[in-house]
């Protein structure tokens, strides 16, 4: 050894390292097994280390001496054994040119049995880019924008994705006009956002009107905001523009006033485009000269921020525009690091740019509520996830659930957590890799736990893959594994779900104590309103086990139908049902002929149309109420207007096989010929999913009128002649 | 690690170019893509690899790669 003992891997910085390396002349083999030293005495791929390293060897002039690389290739076996050597085998292949070695360094690397890695994912996009394979690199990038909150990682991977073009909008389900007004600097916040929304399979098109002319974008009539004609407008005001004092002789009054302002924004918006509004309220900063007294005179600074908050919650209830509580955001960040005055003065950014993944977030969980993409299950995993230890090998004294063991404590966090989702009509399920009868234990025997079998849905405990595992319990249920998030303390379970299974979220836990905080971060189950079908769901599922039961007692299907005392209640779609009709619209995927993504301002405006028939279908049983399960709009046929085009036929996966379907379908008849409709036209777009209604008009008797775009199959029915189908068993209500 | 070598880490990742060399003269005339924002963006990596914070005055002042090592220099 021609060096002192080489120092832990918490003092092997770069800064270290280099100078241990130019500390004396070396050889080009001396050097070449310097490195290799150093590779095996730090365990992680820190790419700060590999920079540093391959930075000095350039600048030695030794990186490309055909000396160093031919004792280079004599270490290359050992080097392959560290994360740190193979991520400097990497950095050299990607230099050299050879990205092909570089990719499957870097994939080796990015293994969750390694010990973490600092953003390899990140490399891998980038090489992946540099190599031509656009959609691998699209993939690494959804990957690395789940991974982290930090904000120069985001930002780095926005970048990449901005670099990638129009690439990563075929890799997205769904596309969104989005404009986003905020009258200060948004530059590095809209990278993010767009980053975030990829991340969730939407790319969105951003409008972002030039810096200090966000008034006038929603006054002007010919400005560019309505050129654009935006899907939604995300209202992202704070504070400072409120331009309050320090304190207010008449609060109501200067409340009211500001709101109204904010009001009156929103009806010149309605009045010109039917976009869906997202309005941000204000943080009550935390700086305040008046301190405790702003807070609790009532004209204080901080007092009126709160009178405006609640009175701006009301307002957007009665105009139906989502709210963003922006001051929960900021508290629930750190108020004090939320506002970074330092980033304000020099750039007029706000919030602080490390505050803006969470901001992006609280966006994200907004806009997948209001495109009806909320999560509806989560799946848990057993030993070491819902409880501590391992029951088949710790037995049932040997697992911690609850106090006084601290681990124990935190996994009965989760569990009253999950029990609080399940409540508000989160569905539970159990994936775990156990026997069975070893997993089903605790719930029946360990007087600490708080989550009962019944609260389950599914119970999965085998030791099959859980990708598998998941993709029958989302048949089961008859979802979409994009309503599925996945805990699971097993990285190498997480990295298999997340590679297999890219629409399922999985979030990133380590430490049990974190795992609510985690989960509740992520904001998966954000909903903007419950509706009566989300408290009555999980009951619902459950007793879908119970029809089935009845289903394979009772012999004969009409047996089984007749037995179940079904009503159905429909009429007009309404404004007390428009939600959930926009909720249905946006996540229904096997019986729906159309897959259109109407959002709520289309909605609208079919109901303003007086040609336009649109009716909802709710469902009763004797078991439950299915809540509003179909949806059926017709609207006039642009060549024929003697003729209904059908737009959307959607039916909900938990009522199939009930002959709902016959019963919408005569609805449909009776009010065609009510109007003197002489023809409906029905159209089938086959998607990855609706497999299943590919024939569905043929059955009901409709005649093929031909292909439409080549993409579809169009067919019509003369209302006239059409014969009803049976839907005996379910009676009008 | 010298500043210099350190910056250009820094730059290396920022503009993700594994091959960029930055010496003190480089400044955002000379380097495409050095604007207003990635200015922000810098001085913040600056900021965590060097464990300091610039003052309100310096980022205002900050015109080139040598103005940053100047800083950094008055700081050790």
């Amino acid at each position: 050894m021609d060096h002192p003992p080489l120092p832990g891997p918490g003092g092997l910085t770069p800064e270290v390292a280099l100078w241990l390396l130019g500390a004396r002349e070396r050889t080009a083999p001396e050097t070449a097994g310097f490195l290799l030293e150093l590779c095996r005495a730090h365990p992680r791929a820190s790419r700060a280390l590999g920079t540093a390293l391959l930075a000095h060897l350039e600048r030695t002039g030794l990186l490309d001496a055909a000396a160093f690389q031919g004792a280079l290739a004599g270490q290359r076996a050992a080097l392959e054994q560290t994360p740190l050597g193979t991520l400097v085998l990497a950095q050299c292949a990607e230099r050299r040119g050879d990205l092909e070695e570089a990719v499957s360094r870097l994939r080796a690397l990015d293994d969750p049995a390694l010990p973490a890695q600092d953003s390899v994912i990140l490399d891998l996009a980038r090489v992946l880019a540099r190599a031509g394979a656009g959609p691998e690199a699209c993939a690494a990038l959804r990957m690395a924008a789940g991974r982290s909150r930090d904000f120069g990682f985001l930002s780095r991977a926005a970048k990449q994705l901005a670099r990638l073009k129009d690439l990563p909008r075929s890799c997205c389900a769904r596309t969104l006009r989005v404009a986003l007004l905020h009258p200060t600097t948004t530059d590095l916040w809209v990278p993010l956002l767009r980053l975030g929304l990829f991340r969730e399979g939407i790319w969105a098109e951003l409008m972002v009107p030039p810096y200090g002319t966000h008034e006038q974008a929603v006054l002007d009539p010919a400005s560019p905001l309505y050129a654009f004609d935006p899907e939604l407008v995300i209202l992202a005001d704070s504070w400072r523009e409120l331009d309050l004092p320090a304190f207010s002789p008449d609060p109501a009054r200067l409340a009211a006033q500001r709101v109204e302002h904010l009001a009156g924004r929103w009806r010149q918006l309605r009045d010109r485009i039917p976009a869906r509004i997202i309005q941000h309220d204000f943080e009550v900063p935390a700086v305040d000269a008046n301190g405790y007294l702003g807070q609790v005179m009532p004209g204080g600074r901080a007092a009126v921020i709160r009178r405006i908050n609640d009175l701006l919650l009301a307002e957007a209830r009665a105009h139906q525009v989502t709210l963003l509580n922006l001051d929960h955001l900021a508290g629930a960040f750190g108020k004090r690091a939320w506002d970074d005055p330092a980033t304000w003065f020099t750039a007029k950014q706000y919030p602080a740019p490390a505050a803006l993944p969470a901001l992006v977030d609280g966006q994200v969980a907004r806009i997948r509520a209001g495109l009806g993409l909320a999560r509806k299950v989560l799946v848990l995993d057993l030993d070491n996830t819902l409880w501590g230890g391992v029951i088949g090998e710790d037995g049932l004294k040997g697992i911690q659930i609850g106090p006084p063991s601290a681990a124990g404590e935190a996994h009965l966090a989760l569990q009253r957590y999950a029990a609080q989702l399940k409540e508000r009509g989160i569905l539970l399920a159990v994936c775990s890799k156990n026997n069975e009868q070893d997993a089903r234990a605790p719930f029946l025997e360990h007087e600490g736990m708080l989550l009962r079998l019944e609260d389950f849905v599914a119970f999965t405990a085998n030791w099959q893959d859980k990708p598998g595992n998941l993709r029958a319990l989302a048949s089961t249920l008859s979802l979409g594994l994009d309503s599925f998030v996945f805990m699971d303390d097993n990285p190498a379970e997480r990295a298999l779900v997340r590679q297999e299974l890219p629409e399922v979220a999985v979030p990133e836990l380590s430490d049990p104590a974190r795992f609510v905080e985690v989960l509740d971060a992520g904001g998966y189950f954000e909903a903007d309103w419950l509706s009566p079908e989300d408290l009555a769901r999980s009951g619902d599922y459950l007793k879908n086990g119970q029809r089935e039961a009845l289903r394979t007692s009772s012999g004969s299907l009409e047996a089984f139908l007749q037995g179940l005392d079904m009503t159905c209640e429909h009429g007009p779609v309404n404004d007390h049902v428009l939600p959930r009709v926009v909720q249905l619209l946006g996540k229904t995927n096997q019986f729906n002929l159309t897959t259109r993504r109407h959002g709520e301002a289309q909605i609208r405006a079919f109901l303003a149309d007086p040609r336009a028939w649109t009716q909802y279908f709710r469902l009763k049983d004797r078991f439950a109420d299915n809540g509003l399960v179909g949806v059926v709009i017709a609207l006039p046929s642009a060549a024929d207007p003697k003729a209904w085009e059908v737009d959307t036929w959607l039916m909900s996966c938990r009522v199939i096989g009930r002959q709902l379907e016959n019963f919408m379908f005569n609805t449909l008849l009776v009010a065609a010929r009510e109007r003197g409709i002489q023809a409906v036209c029905g159209l089938y777009l086959p998607t990855a999913k609706n497999g299943m209604v590919a024939d569905l008009y043929p059955q009901l008797g409709f005649t093929e009128a031909g292909e439409e775009a080549g993409e579809g199959r169009r067919f019509r029915i003369d209302p006239a002649l059409a014969p009803a189908h049976p839907a005996d068993f379910i009676s009008p209500a | 690690m010298d500043p210099l070598q350190k910056l250009q880490a820094i730059f290396r990742e920022f503009f993700d170019d594994p091959a960029l060399t930055i010496a003190p003269e480089t400044a955002p005339e000379t380097l495409p893509g050095w604007d207003s924002v990635a200015q922000i963006q810098i001085v913040l990596a600056v900021e965590e690899a060097f464990d300091m914070r610039f003052t309100t005055d310096q980022v205002a002042r900050l015109h080139s790669v040598g103005d940053i090592l100047r800083i950094l220099a008055d700081l050790a």
